[in-house]
């Protein structure tokens, strides 16, 4: 057989508590630390982008510059090319 | 500048509750406070008077531990008597419980009690505990969960009473037998 529950209990839920305790200074170190950690993940996710923008940026700017140094020697080679068949003209 | 420690430490055992009448977990629960007061140290400055900034810190509470329950696929999470035995648990405080057999007879209850509790469902569940516990007022809860008063009444009466319901065929009753 269970146990009885006296009539005041019962009728006074008041008295019942089921929500934990915590200590708030406690809670509070934790909140600095989480909080810390998580400004130097995004500082590190910052720097990451940055680095990784950076890389990206300057292999374009490299192909872009090798693009132009072979278009300009194309260019000249047909221009040489058009010279020595006037010439031979 | 705003002092965010005195603010956090007016608060935080009730945004703890708020979200722990959700969650039924003390660890879950503690894990989604930080969350709730992270949000809030980051979204300060989005905040206007249109409420009261308790309103919107709970309101916050409120949603954060919704999504937690989502996310974990957890909607009607059932207590373990185990993780509420910890060290800081509370233990139902009834009247004249002194001596051994008094305390003993107090866990029980207090483990019928929590399963009542798990019973409800998440809103009722809340609303009792806001009121019950954390000793908010209809208004209070009205404008933190969004819903008109009489709603938050309804919901309260029928939570004390299914709880009052459960109880007494888990428990029995002096008086009645």
């Amino acid at each position: 057989m269970g146990i009885e529950m006296k009539n005041e209990e019962y009728n006074d839920l008041r008295n019942f508590r089921v929500v934990p305790e915590i200590s708030p200074n406690e809670m509070w170190n934790k909140f600095q630390s989480v909080k810390n950690k998580k400004s130097s993940v995004s500082k590190w996710l910052v720097s990451s982008v940055a680095a990784v923008w950076f890389v990206v940026m300057w292999i374009s700017i490299d192909s872009l510059q090798n693009k132009s140094q072979e278009n300009a020697s194309s260019f000249y080679e047909d221009l040489k090319l058009t010279d020595n068949t006037i010439y031979n003209d | 500048m705003f002092d965010f420690k005195p603010f956090y430490l007016k608060h935080v055992q009730k945004v703890f509750g708020v979200v722990y009448s959700y969650l039924l977990n003390q660890e879950d629960s503690e894990e989604v406070t930080q969350d709730v007061f992270l949000k809030v140290f980051e979204e300060f400055d989005s905040f206007r008077n249109e409420s009261k900034i308790s309103t919107w810190l709970y309101r916050i509470a409120v949603n954060q531990s919704l999504d937690f329950l989502r996310r974990k696929g957890r909607e009607k999470r059932r207590f373990q008597n185990t993780e509420l035995s910890g060290d800081v648990c509370s233990v139902v405080h009834l009247s004249s419980n002194t001596n051994a057999d008094n305390d003993i007879r107090s866990n029980e209850v207090k483990k019928v009690y929590e399963d009542a509790l798990s019973q409800l469902t998440e809103e009722q569940r809340s609303i009792f505990i806001m009121s019950n516990e954390l000793g908010m007022t209809i208004s209070e809860i009205s404008g933190i969960l969004e819903k008109p008063s009489n709603s938050i009444t309804t919901a309260k009466h029928r939570a004390v009473k299914k709880l009052k319901e459960i109880l007494l065929t888990n428990l029995g009753n002096n008086e009645k037998n």
